[in-house]
């Protein structure tokens, strides 16, 4: 008997455990300060590749990277990988960065596209 | 007697009559729309032409402004920003079938540099489907 209602305890702490945080499945990666590492003048081209990973996509000879933002209202922003089909789908923002010729960061910007 | 003044009915109700008229003769309907389709950026449109200035504006300032492009020329020297848009819904009603679906209209706004990385052409291409490429551009 006092098993079952153990049982039923942890069953009722489970489920509102699961209701506080909204059963949400973690991303990989999500952060709320994604990019607050990016320092203009500072960052080099290595730290973004090292922290960020691979770019969608890499312009003028990796001058400029840029990758394809997500957000979660919970869990934050997180890097997506381009799809043929529908490649903008679930992307809220396009992040564009702009080294100089020494390989550090000269300009940057967050733009929205969804 | 005198006679009855006769009022043309109003438009809104001459329309209903004849897209009634139309879809039971026919057994189609379309509705015009105008929203992004799923899956296409929506921070783009034909007007974002209008603050791209030949001569002046850099290869820099279009990235750092619209985002990654959708298309690339070779020589990477022309950059492509694509979006779709929805213009109108059909429906089909046959018997005791139907269909439905959505018109859709492309546009890619091509962006050409010239050697100083200036911008030197702005074109906006459009076609009716759920995708424009410009030739000799490559996928990104």
């Amino acid at each position: 008997m006092r098993k079952t209602s153990k049982w039923i305890v942890n069953l009722c702490a489970s489920l509102v455990a699961c209701w506080l945080t909204g059963c949400t499945t973690p991303i990989p990666g999500a952060s709320h300060d994604l990019i607050s590492f990016l320092k203009i003048g500072e960052t080099t081209r290595e730290t973004v590749l090292l922290k960020l990973g691979q770019p969608s996509a890499i312009f003028e000879h990796e001058r400029i990277l840029t990758y394809r933002v997500g957000e979660d209202p919970r869990q934050g922003r997180y890097i997506l990988t381009p799809r043929a089909m529908m490649p903008w789908q679930h992307i809220h923002y396009s992040l564009v960065l702009v080294f100089d010729d020494h390989g550090r960061l000269a300009k940057q910007n967050l733009i929205t596209v969804n | 007697m005198t006679p009855q003044a006769h009022r043309p009915p109003p438009v809104r109700l001459s329309l209903l009559l004849i897209v009634s008229g139309v879809v039971w003769l026919t057994g189609c309907l379309i509705i015009p729309v105008d929203y992004h389709a799923a899956g296409s950026r929506q921070n783009i449109n034909p007007g974002t032409s209008r603050s791209m200035l030949p001569g002046t504006t850099t290869k820099d300032e279009v990235f750092l402004s619209l985002g990654e492009p959708d298309f690339v020329s070779d020589d990477g020297q022309r950059l492509g920003y694509a979006w779709t848009k929805v213009k109108a819904l059909w429906l089909v009603i046959g018997g005791s079938s139907s269909a439905s679906g959505e018109l859709e209209r492309s546009y890619v706004l091509e962006l050409s540099f010239a050697g100083d990385d200036r911008l030197a052409q702005v074109r906006l291409l459009n076609e009716w489907g759920p995708s424009v490429t410009p030739s000799r551009e490559r996928k990104r």
